[in-house]
């Protein structure tokens, strides 16, 4: 072999990590020689980022089912007045209804039985139902005037993950990944973690690779034994035996090498190195009975144990602190269709003091400036009723037209509310802000340009934007 | 540090587009050389797409190109460089002139200008895309793929290498063949026949062998699954479970039969279209149902209507033709002959499926047929038979009963009414007296003169309910009968079991505008079937009402009697989805439901068959307007024959002889088993159309609900024009795609053979062979096996041989020097490739060489290990990990659940099957690593190998090693090699020497049994090498 080459090769295994050896050294990386487009696989693009990045990295709080705008921070006034009325057909404009209530004969508009205060120096307004995240506004940018184009789930979902509503591209964090790379060798760039029961299933591909190289593909955390998939040793086979075994498979593995001088042999040898060190270095991530009282005062009890949303809110600052460029938490069953009040408050209760302390966690570590953390939905909740209201309880359908989000940290504008809906909370009447200038946005602190991000597939350039999404400047600080 | 000789590889040796291929002498190609420069710079915007062409210019016709533009300029004057405006704008410093754009982030190289220059200084020759233009076999002497790979080898400074070694030829055609590699017996056997024969005829003999091995089909079969997108459940949302496994079984079957791929082709996109299609050619066309499919229940019909028929060009088009026809889904194709109303051309033979848009929760989606296996057709004409002789038997006694039956009929008139029709009658309900059962509710209904006696009626105030009736559910059989004289026929529910809930599971039966409707619902609004007769009612008349359900959740399996009559119907929904609980439902109402107020009319003889479909007759008996008494009066010849047959019935039923009545209870007994047994068969979805079509429109951007002008089917104007007088409809499509002059079908397929053969194909992009796509390394290579794959009638199996016995696919696979110099990515094949297996065969060898793998063509798909809690933590579906052989099975039968895939695969590159998936991926990474060291089928599948290791591996360590090293390698280790693994061996006795615990916690790895017999420490050491052994790159690797 051209010992030059040969001698890159292995200086790019050092500064890899986990799956982007494969393309440093394996049979990709002999493909990567000739191939530009693989062999940037391997530690992010060459030339990215494109300016100087605002945010390292970004922990996305993905709250799946569609969390009510009305009952949560997009306060509306009118509605006590109008409650039990017919929404408006002005309102409606000749909107698309989704195929659970278009069939309904009466639209009555539902208020909020949340009650609803301004908080902080910033003035946002924040309902009851998250009182953790109330004291916290002046460090949060709310965006009032998101919207989607999907109006079900599975489109819906797809859409905010990957940018397109039908399944096959790749997620916001494998496009991170493949651009970006990782910075710290021995975990992956891109985890996600789920929490919650029932309601909306989630999907393999919320987090894959889609036409990417696989090793993009997000890498599923899981409380229990086993954090990463098959990360230990079976019953049985203690640690020494385990290097004795990879020492052997090491020596033999460099005889064949030896024989045939396939250095994809060596990328392999390689590979099962730093299984080997993932098998200390994640349940060391994992680890948190050194964490003090504090941190559990911050998190909530919860935070102890692992599957709870609180757990993983945790354990994404331990990934940020170390540098994994992309963790993504996804709670399930917002899916208020009906007893909507009940159904809040439990996800409040599950989410509200975690995601609190998660941000003040992390300004108090000083990773708040080069940390973007999203919190939203795939879309929002319509004004008026779904099903059964009484006193107490009402449901609410899908809606795409307009939902909140927010973001802190990572050069946004903290205490800004940005854009605005009608009276209804049903149209967007300032700053509209789609979710492919969302991604545009985020990619943007990250110093990347997302129309020059791009990965040919079936003969096409494709980026997380698809041929849309601004920078939306007005955002940032 | 590595960019510069990136670099230079790229244009020293061969990359695409590379103008320094054509030396000075030799003139420029349009398709090698310049074709790529202008897709990749101009076509976006100066290209096929005419909505987004600029400045009314076009470069990808020469015609178009070498004339004026509106500008007055001229882009290309053939051989003026200087008068070509093409070449001004790709030179020019003016930040507004320059071409491409700048803001456009595309740029050319110096060299690419110089190449577009010289182009035109040449004359501008444009050339039809490659893969469009016909082929023909090019001469050739001996094995055409040596001759091509070798004349193009040459000059390149390297030559073919030596030939493999006969136990890597062996383990390299067998794993390739079969998916599985040789045992030591096989290995055993080759290596005496080429003693004895010679190597050639030795290698030629294994061939055949293993192209008739029944592991050939499934071998085979697994990258069709991936093309296919085949799955196991529904892919979209809650991704309920579907049942398409008869289709990959004739899959499985149509490659060990080595099924022609034109008569492959033609069954599956079109078997239902074939004259008199076979249970099999209907099955075979599961191939375009096996999309994904929503269930979700807010979702617009249209849309999915539509999604599905674009799964369906998309996939058709990107396996057969190797086109990304998805792109002019939105626009006409930016870079290939393909305009957008020619795409939706394409979408009309396809989007006449009888589906509703909206996809069952769980189970198959309509249109699929019952689909028993050859074992279930024979067990099933044992049934069927068991029913015809229990018939036999009652005519036989026929006379004998007559001759009671009369006796009986002359006492009627004077005893109270019997029953009739009582088999599976649960609830009935006469409404001639009081009845505790039947209770009134918000008002006092009341029981007035009916049809019989006195009958239920409802005035308005106030309902009955006769309480809860279990079973009347979508997936259960059941029927439901009654006498009804409707006073309001616009609307108002008659009978009602729905829930409060807004899921409101239970049926109702309700007048809408004169006509009669049917709903049995699981959860409102997308768990429903719904039907309604097309006559209307009028008020104030009896009529006999039989509804019957037969359990399989289909409207086509609803059916309503009106008077014993099967009533036309429109079918209004089609999702009634949910597997229900047989309790569901609330009290059933008589003329009131929560959901839709009250009605006002009379029923009469209610009764409810909670687990029976009524057949006709039965319905017909129902609906007879007489009493038994008078029909009883009546001469025999005077009756009709239902009439008839339901005084046999009743006299059966109530007063016949203990033996007579035997003869009836045998019959249902025989019809129940039949029931029962066809009832559990499985079912496959399959392509059936819509009589009347559904018409396509170009949908402006792509968007459902935007409709354009309607389009009729066609193929692109680019390619064949289909044979004149042919009826243009999806089997015409299909008979095109294998039509001979096709350019682009056979190229594909015999590229995909190749890429499963070599790891990549002749055509790199195997999903792309377009403009956009890589040109072929070998074109000549790739005609030949398309000329010569069409001149075999499509026999894959002589195609297979071609390639298999070359000795460039013989060659050995070692890298030397001067192939990672010259040429690293292997495009030349002067080696062998080294290829890491994928996840499949990985799982499948290792169960093979344990000697646990259950071999087992076919059936219903199994749950192997997964982790637990996998499922459970995404999704509301629950794993249950299988027990006994089904864990062990080959892994083409894993159960594989779109939306969270097996992940032992998933890890190991398998394609996801969300969508078509042709172009095989391989990477290494260390999960993969983890995988295949502590994953329970490897670490199982190790404890069974030291067990074979100590059992059949004969006496002594040594022995023992090379036993279980040509298990998985099957060569010999070398001298060093056994060296360390006896050395490894000891150090793992020694580890376990004083953790008797631990060894024997190695021995309850997996499910099978320990083997209690050998000695736990040495089974422990052995398992700990057979642990290395199954995780040396050697056997990972296909070498």
């Amino acid at each position: 072999m051209n010992l030059d080459l040969r001698h890159a090769a292995l200086q790019m295994t050092r500064r890899t990590f986990l799956g982007r050896t494969s393309a440093a050294m394996g049979g990709l990386a002999l493909a990567s020689l000739i191939d530009p487009k693989v062999l940037r696989a391997a530690g992010g693009l060459p030339g990215l980022p494109h300016a100087q990045p605002k945010a390292k990295r970004v922990i996305y709080l993905f709250q799946s089912g569609g969390p009510p705008q009305h009952d949560t921070f997009d306060y509306k006034p009118h509605l006590d007045k109008v409650h039990g009325q017919e929404t408006p057909a002005s309102v409606f404009n000749g909107q698309r209804l989704t195929g659970m209530t278009a069939g309904q004969s009466s639209f009555p508009v539902a208020r909020s039985t949340f009650s609803f205060k301004q908080h902080g120096k910033c003035g946002a307004w924040v309902s009851d139902a998250m009182p953790h995240l109330a004291k916290i506004v002046d460090d949060l940018c709310f965006v009032k005037s998101m919207h989607t184009a999907a109006i079900n789930h599975d489109p819906a979902v797809t859409f905010a993950q990957t940018g397109f509503q039908i399944a096959g591209r790749p997620s916001i964090g494998a496009w991170m990944s493949y651009g970006l790379g990782s910075e710290n060798e021995n975990l992956p760039a891109f985890v996600a973690m789920l929490s919650g029961t029932g309601g909306q299933p989630l999907y393999d591909r919320l987090w894959g690779s889609g036409f990417l190289p696989s090793v993009h593909q997000g890498v599923r955390f899981r409380s229990g034994k086993d954090p990463v998939l098959f990360l230990n040793n079976p019953d049985g086979f203690s640690a020494s035996l385990r290097r004795k075994t990879l020492d052997h498979l090491g020596a033999l593995n460099r005889l064949r090498h030896d024989a045939v001088g396939d250095p994809e042999i060596e990328a392999r040898i390689a590979q099962y190195e730093m299984a080997y060190r993932m098998q200390s270095s994640v349940p060391d991530l994992t680890d948190i009975s050194k964490e003090p009282e504090s941190t559990f005062a911050l998190y909530g009890e919860d935070a102890r144990k692992p599957g709870t949303y609180a757990y993983n809110a945790l354990i994404a600052r331990r990934l940020s602190e170390r540098g994994v460029r992309f963790v993504q938490l996804f709670h399930r069953d917002w899916d208020a269709h009906g007893g909507l009040p009940a159904l809040l408050r439990s996800r409040c209760k599950e989410t509200d003091q975690a995601t609190a302390g998660l941000i003040t966690d992390l300004k108090q570590r000083g990773l708040l400036d080069d940390t973007l953390v999203i919190w939203g939905g795939e879309f929002g909740r319509t004004v008026y009723c779904q099903g059964d209201m009484t006193a107490k309880s009402y449901g609410r359908d899908h809606h795409p037209r307009c939902f909140t989000m927010w973001m802190a940290g990572g050069g946004f504008k903290p205490g800004l509310s940005y854009g605005a809906t009608d009276d209804y909370g049903y149209n967007i009447t300032e700053n509209p802000v789609s979710v492919h200038d969302l991604h545009a946005t985020l990619l943007n602190q990250l110093g990347v340009n997302h129309e020059r991000m791009t990965y040919r597939f079936q003969g096409r350039d494709y980026r997380l934007t698809d041929i849309e999404g601004k920078v939306v400047k007005a955002l940032l600080a | 540090m590595l960019r510069l000789p990136v670099s230079l590889l790229r244009w020293s040796v061969f990359g695409a587009g590379c103008s320094l291929l054509a030396g000075a002498a030799e003139p420029l190609r349009y398709n090698r050389d310049i074709r790529p420069i202008l897709a990749d710079n101009c076509f976006s915007c100066h290209g096929p797409d005419k909505a987004n062409r600029k400045a009314g210019l076009r470069l990808d016709v020469r015609e178009i190109a070498i004339g004026p533009v509106k500008s007055g300029l001229t882009p290309i004057v053939p051989g003026k460089t200087d008068q070509s405006e093409l070449i001004a704008r790709i030179v020019s410093a003016d930040e507004e002139e320059v071409m491409p754009p700048t803001k456009s982030h595309k740029s050319l190289s110096p060299e690419q200008k110089a190449t577009l220059k010289r182009w035109i200084a040449e004359g501008a020759a444009y050339e039809v895309h490659w893969a469009f233009a016909s082929f023909q076999r090019p001469k050739v002497s001996g094995n055409a793929v040596d001759f091509l790979v070798r004349q193009k080898l040459a000059g390149t400074g390297l030559s073919p290498s030596a030939p493999a070694t006969p136990e890597t030829q062996l383990r390299r055609v067998s794993l390739d063949l079969t998916g599985l590699p040789p045992s030591i017996e096989e290995a055993d056997a080759f290596l005496a026949d080429v003693k004895r024969r010679g190597l050639d005829a030795a290698y030629d003999a294994a061939v055949d062998r293993l192209l008739k091995s029944p592991r050939h089909g499934e071998r085979m079969a697994w990258p069709w699954m991936e093309a296919a997108r085949y799955a196991d459940t529904d892919g979209y949302q809650n991704d309920g479970p579907r049942e398409m496994w008869r289709w990959r079984d004739w899959v499985i079957d149509a490659y060990n039969a080595n099924k022609p791929f034109d008569q492959f082709t033609v069954e599956q996109l079109a078997g239902d279209l074939l004259p008199k299609p076979t249970h099999e050619q209907l099955i075979a066309t599961g191939f375009n149902r096996n999309n994904r499919y929503n269930s979700e229940e807010g979702i617009p019909i249209d849309e999915f209507l539509l999604e599905n028929a674009v799964d369906r060009v998309d996939t058709t088009a990107t396996v057969w033709m190797g086109l990304t026809a998805g792109c002019a889904r939105c626009h006409d194709h930016k870079f290939d002959p393909l305009s957008q109303a020619e795409y939706y051309a394409m979408i009309d033979y396809f989007n006449d499926v009888a589906e509703s848009g909206r996809a069952t929760r769980v189970g198959n989606s309509e249109p699929w047929i019952k689909t028993p296996t050859s074992d279930q057709r024979v067990q099933l004409a044992k049934v069927e038979k068991k029913v015809a002789v229990a018939k036999q038997a009652l005519e036989q006694a026929a006379p004998a009963i007559a001759e009671a039956q009369r006796e009986w009929e002359k006492g009627l008139a004077a005893a109270p009414a019997p029953s009739f029709l009582t088999n599976g009658l649960e609830h009935y309900f006469s409404f001639d007296a009081a009845d505790k059962r039947v209770t009134a509710h918000d008002g006092e209904p009341v029981l007035a003169e009916g049809k019989f006696g006195t009958a239920a009626t409802l005035t308005g105030a106030g309902h009955f309910e006769v309480g809860k009736i279990p079973g009347l559910i979508g997936n259960g059989r059941f029927s439901i009968g009654f006498w009804m004289k409707p006073e309001d026929v616009a609307k108002g529910p008659v009978l009602s079991n729905e829930a409060a809930a807004t899921v409101r599971a239970g049926i109702l039966v309700e007048f809408i505008d004169g006509h009669l409707r049917w709903n049995i619902n699981t959860r409102w609004i997308s768990g429903v079937s719904t039907i309604e007769t097309v006559r209307t009612f009028q008020p104030g008349q009896w009529v006999h009402v039989t509804l019957t359900n037969d359990g399989t959740r289909r409207a086509a399996g609803m059916i309503i009697y009106i008077d014993g009559e099967p009533q036309p119907v429109k079918v209004i929904r089609n999702t009634n989805s949910n597997v229900a609980n047989r309790n569901e439902g609330a009290p059933m109402s008589l003329g009131y439901s929560k959901h839709v107020g009250s009605w006002k009319g009379q029923l009469d003889e209610l009764r409810f068959y909670p687990s029976r479909t009524l057949a006709r007759d039965e319905a017909a008996m129902l609906a007879e307007p007489h009493s038994l008494a008078a029909l009883a009066t009546r001469p025999e010849a005077g009756r009709t024959e239902i009439q008839r047959q339901l005084l046999r019935t009743a006299f059966l039923e109530n007063a016949a002889a203990p033996e007579q009545k035997a003869l009836l209870t045998d019959l249902r007994k025989a019809e129940a088993a039949h029931l029962a047994f066809h009832d559990k068969l499985p079912t496959t979805m399959i392509m059936a159309d819509l009589p009347e079509g559904r018409p396509s429109f170009i949908r402006v951007r792509g968007v459902y609900d935007q409709l354009g002008p309607r389009v009729q089917p066609g193929v692109p104007a680019a390619l064949p024009s289909l044979p004149k007088g042919v009826k243009n409809d999806r089997l015409a499509f299909a008979r095109w795609l294998v039509s001979p002059e096709h350019p682009l079908t056979a190229r594909v397929t015999v590229n995909r053979y190749w890429q499963m053969l070599f790891g990549r194909g002749l055509v790199k992009t195997t999903e792309d062979f377009g403009s956009q796509g890589q040109p072929p390394s070998h074109p000549e290579l790739l005609d030949w096996l398309a000329a010569d794959l069409i001149a075999n009638h499509w026999d894959l199996q002589t195609l297979l041989k071609v390639i298999v016995r070359s000795q460039t696919y013989r060659q050995s696979s070692a890298v030397l020097p001067d192939h990672l110099k010259t040429d690293p990515e292997n495009v030349l094949l002067a080696r062998a490739p080294r290829l890491r297996l994928p996840g499949n065969v990985l799982r499948d060898q290792a169960l093979f060489a344990s000697g646990l793998l259950v071999e087992k063509i076919g059936g219903p798909s199994v749950f192997a290990y997964q982790p637990d809690r996998l499922w459970e933590e995404a999704s509301n579906a629950k794993y249950t990990v299988a027990k006994g052989e089904d864990l062990y099975r080959r892994s083409l039968y894993t159960y594989w659940k779109r939306t969270l895939a097996p992940p032992t695969m998933a890890v190991l590159d398998a394609a996801d099957r969300e969508n078509c998936s042709v172009r095989a991926k391989s990477t290494n990474t260390p999960l993969q690593a983890l995988t295949l060291l502590n994953d329970v089928i490897f670490v199982e599948s190790a404890r069974k190998l030291a067990e074979r290791m100590l059992r059949q591996g004969g006496a002594g360590d040594a022995e023992r090693i090379t036993f279980a090293f040509r298990t998985v390698a099957t060569r010999a280790p070398t001298a060093r090699e056994l060296g360390l693994l006896t050395q490894a061996l000891n150090d793992y006795r020694a580890e376990f020497r004083d953790q008797l615990e631990s060894a024997q916690a190695t021995q309850n790895l997996g499910n099978s049994p320990a083997a209690k017999d050998l000695p736990p420490l040495e089974l422990a050491a052995a398992t700990a090498l057979a642990n290395v052994l199954l995780n040396l790159d050697e056997t990972t690797t296909r070498d």
